[in-house]
């Protein structure tokens, strides 16, 4: 048997973030990696075109940004952070979604709402792997798991 | 390493002396247990017997049931129905009498209540989208569960029977006493779901288009369950995840079809010119001896014409499979139909293909050779294939193997064109799948209880097979220089390695207890035997046990210790350390580089010497003779005019020493080495590995060091090297090649690098 299809009954679902702040930069980075086929089905689902996540093709990007910021959302003390999308890689079955979210100022934690796939395949699970410097903590986002306050360190 | 010279050896024990004293401990600890490890897996392992080895071999007393089938079976298309009436004849083999039999209903799965449906948890969402409400809430759910309608003796009289999920006792009249024979029937009929809908191993596709369905059809009749020294009767549930536990046995099935179907299964076709037109046949005949090119038997014109047929006769196909676990088969109007003979050792082989013509161009260009080179890559690192063909069929968003044949996607656009990425996950899922015929169908472990022992071998065959597929069809994969294999590469499996612990399991875990299936079943074993073979034992040492393993179990039940054992029975390397690491742990590799100390040879003692004789309370008179002195570049004691002389030079002690022992050595020529370093690897991670080093020095040349994983064995977090050399050291990296699986690499050099993430050579690219 083979399995990360979308369509596979054992429904293997899954993607990664990396998220590291660089507190030099004033920013967090995103690096979101997720099957393509998967991504590819998620748009698809939300135009009548039959769109093809691949280099040669069109662009998606507006589609994506607009997706993504349906399903991320950061935030501290109730103030909502803009993300912003520099653009994404393709290798083999794999796409890497490049993020970064400006965060001037030191805060304690940002609030963060994640739901990335969740509405197309219900088992799917996110892990957040949150990094800066030397501390490092990971977060599985699912169905039942769609918001945590992510700590920036670990004082 | 070139071998120490006696001046390094006496300075290694120096350094060791130092290293010693300064570790002695001051407070007393509690004792512990045997954590170290290398330990042996006595604990894990069960206790060798006559059945299974301590080398890994079946033993003398070593037993597998036969289960032989006897069935007709007929596919109603209009109603999506299929019938069924099955004779088993079970040979047992084992030496205990047998009072009930179990037999596996793996379709009552689909049945409505089935327990499986509800086997995850649940969330509410706010918010849900039309279509999943009315599939979740409203829709009438479907009932694709058996309908037995008998199971009785061959004198016509019901036996009685017990079905508990999709497990059915049956209870005979007597024991089945050991070399024993017994044979009943099963009447049964299920409605055939559509498995691109309910996403299934089986069922039928439907085109909308012309309105036919396109079947493929597996574990879709009633099965012997495993009976053997290890399990007793092998009946754990089916779930959903956990795949199939089968016996070996003889087949003959006659399948009646639609007349205008073409059918592919298990086993040989008995009657081809009953059911082929004489055209079909003629070509039929023509292929068993063609093999540079596959020979279309029926072609996509002739499958388009019959689209609207829909014919009401009937045909019955004939197929006799000999020494198989589990029969399926392929059948539509909708098929076309190409295959060609493939040369294996001494024999012949078809290598078929079987697709609709929403599968072409892609399959007709790349089924059947993809299914050429599986049978030829596998062949020579396992066992010549021993059945008379592959088939591979196109089947929508599967990917499934049975004996003989199985189910592949890999869909071109409706106008023809496909991406890269539809190409190569078709060729991939072919080699896949075909693969599968070595790993579980022929080496038969039990997939209900280990997932990886078939997945994790067959994904690791695959990526062999990729690489070699891709060095025969340059063509194929231009503009790339290597078939892009998705899994087999160590790097590939660090987001998995290093994700949390918390939704990570062993290897050594049940399908259906598992976190993340694939990575766990798949990707990590097939990852662990790469770097197992690369890295560890050697590619000859690996594909000899490799081998000796395949050959063992071929046609016979292993177990995961059959497979351990054998790896090392036929290699001598010890693997203990590495199957409990890497299978019956989650632990991950970090090693990196530590402290880097550079020394000189001094004609005076340091302050550390007078520290350490001190601590001893002892003077320098108290010293053995001949005691030389090494300073640490970075300490108060050091001098840079320590750095200037030769060893010779700096030290009395070593000059009188030669004098004394080897009068004969011209002293301009002893060959003493300048510079000395002492290198501290740390290993944060909690996995063992062969620590591989790359030296580079000041004149540009590099040297290679892989010194053995049991340099962890006494302390399994911080190693120290002696580094003595000629030339100065500029640059240490550890695991160069990134073959070991490293999930950090930002301690792996030395002066550190400023690794930049892969954020930043993003960032930098778009501004380029
Ligand atoms: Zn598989």
């Amino acid at each position: 048997m083979i399995l990360f299809t979308s369509f596979d009954i054992h429904e293997v679902y899954i993607s990664s973030l990396q998220m590291e702040w660089k507190q030099q930069s004033g920013e967090i980075q995103l690096t979101l990696q997720l099957f393509t086929d998967d991504l590819e089905t998620v748009l698809q689902s939300r135009t009548d075109s039959r769109i093809q996540l691949d280099p040669d093709h069109q662009s998606v990007d507006s589609l994506l940004v607009l997706y993504l910021n349906e399903v991320l959302a950061l935030s501290y003390f109730n103030n909502p952070i803009p993300i912003s999308y520099l653009g994404k890689k393709y290798q083999d079955d794999l796409s890497r979604i490049f993020i970064s979210v400006p965060l001037p100022e030191a805060v304690e934690k940002v609030d963060m709402e994640y739901q990335l796939f969740l509405k197309q395949f219900p088992s799917q699970q996110n892990v957040v792997h949150f990094k800066n410097g030397s501390y490092l903590k990971s977060y599985l986002f699912d169905g039942q798991n769609r918001r945590y306050s992510i700590l920036l360190s670990d004082q | 390493m070139r071998t120490l010279t006696y001046l390094q050896t006496s300075l290694l024990t120096f350094f060791s002396f130092i290293l010693w004293s300064q570790d002695t401990p001051t407070e007393r600890e509690g004792g512990h247990l045997n954590n170290n490890k290398f330990k042996q897996l006595y604990e894990e392992f069960s206790t060798p017997n006559r059945y299974r080895t301590a080398s890994g071999a079946p033993g003398d007393s070593y037993y597998q049931q036969q289960v032989d089938y006897v069935m007709d079976l007929e596919l109603d298309d209009r109603n999506t129905k299929l019938y069924g009436e099955e004779t088993i004849t079970y040979s047992n083999n084992s030496p205990d009498a047998l009072p009930y039999l179990w037999v596996q209903l793996d379709q009552n799965i689909r049945q409505k209540e089935a327990p499986a449906l509800e086997k995850n948890g649940t969330g509410f969402q706010p918010l849900t989208r039309a279509s999943t409400f009315v599939k979740n809430y409203m829709d009438e759910p479907f009932d694709g569960g058996f309908h037995i309608e008998s199971v009785k003796t061959t004198n016509g009289k019901p036996l009685s029977y017990v079905i508990n999920q999709t497990m059915m006792r049956v209870d005979l009249p007597s024991p089945i006493p050991p070399g024993g024979q017994y044979s009943f029937s099963i009447k049964w009929w299920y409605k055939i779901n559509n498995h691109v809908t309910n996403r299934a191993r089986s069922g039928y596709e439907y085109f909308p288009e012309d309105g036919n369905r396109a079947y493929v059809i597996a574990q879709f009749f009633p099965r012997m369950a495993v009976y053997n020294d290890v399990e007793g009767w092998q009946n754990y549930q089916f779930w959903g995840n956990g795949e199939f536990a089968l016996n070996f046995g003889n087949y003959e099935v006659n399948l009646t079809v639609p007349s205008d179907h073409v059918v592919e299964a298990t086993g040989q076709l008995q009657n081809p010119k009953e059911v082929l037109s004489r055209e079909e046949f003629k070509r039929y005949k023509t292929a068993q001896n063609t093999f540079d090119t596959p020979i279309i038997i029926v072609s996509e014109d002739e499958a388009i014409a019959k689209e609207t047929q829909f014919s009401d006769k009937k045909k019955t196909w004939r197929f006799v499979a000999d020494n198989v676990r589990d029969f399926a088969f392929a059948s539509s109007r909708k098929f076309i139909w190409d295959m060609m003979a493939v040369q294996v050792g001494p024999r012949k082989v078809m290598a078929v293909s079987l697709y609709p013509k929403e599968g072409n161009p892609l399959w007709e260009d790349y089924s059947t050779v993809a299914v050429a080179q599986t049978l030829d890559t596998y062949s020579r690192y396992t066992f010549n294939y021993p059945y008379p063909k592959a088939v591979s069929v196109h089947a929508r968003n599967q990917g499934m193997e049975y004996p003989m044949i199985c189910w592949n996607y890999g869909r071109p656009e409706e106008d023809g064109t496909y991406s890269d990425r539809t190409k190569f996950g078709m060729i991939s899922v072919i080699i896949h799948e075909v693969g599968h015929n070595y790993f579980p169908m022929i080496v038969n472990s039990d997939e209900r209880q280990w997932g990886w022992m078939d997945e994790g071998l067959d994904t690791f065959m695959q990526y062999l097979t990729e690489q070699e597929f891709g060095a025969n069809f340059p063509e194929a994969i231009r503009p790339l220089e290597n078939y892009p294999s998705r899994r087999g590469e160590p790097s590939k499996i660090i987001p998995y390695m290093s994700g949390d612990q918390s939704i990570i399991s062993p290897i050594m875990s049940n399908a259906e207890n598992v976190f993340q299936l694939g990575p766990n079943a798949y990707a990590k074993p097939a990852t662990a035997l790469n770097i197992l073979r690369e890295t560890v034992m050697g590619e000859e040492l690996f594909d000899y046990a490799f081998k000796t393993y395949a050959q063992r179990w071929m046609f016979k039940h292993p177990t995961p210790e059959d497979f351990f054992r054998t790896m090392e029975d036929a290699s001598a390397v010890d693997l203990d350390w590495f199957w409990r690491g890497w299978f019956y742990s989650t632990d991950y590799v970090d090693i990196g580089v530590g402290e880097v100390k550079k020394y000189h040879v001094s004609s005076e003692p340091g302050k550390e010497v007078y520290d350490l004789l001190e601590q001893y309370n002892m003077t320098l008179e108290d010293l053995p003779e001949h005691m030389m002195y090494m300073v640490a570049e970075n300490s108060d004691s050091f001098d840079p005019s320590m750095a200037e002389g030769s060893p010779l030079e700096n030290s009395k002690s070593l000059r009188d020493y030669i004098a004394e022992n080897n009068p004969e050595v011209d002293r301009s020529d002893a060959k003493a080495p300048k510079y000395f370093y002492e290198i501290e690897f740390e290993k944060p991670g909690g996995l063992v590995m062969p620590l591989i080093v790359e030296y580079s020095y000041a004149d540009g040349s590099k040297e290679r060091m892989t010194y053995p994983v049991q340099i962890w064995r006494k302390n399994d977090a911080v190693v120290r090297k002696v580094l003595a050399t000629n030339k100065e050291l500029i640059g240490i990296e550890v695991d160069p090649d990134a073959e070991t699986a490293d999930i950090d690499t930002s301690n792996n050099s030395w002066p550190q690098d400023t690794v930049e993430s892969e954020f930043d050579r993003f960032k930098s690219e778009i501004k380029g």
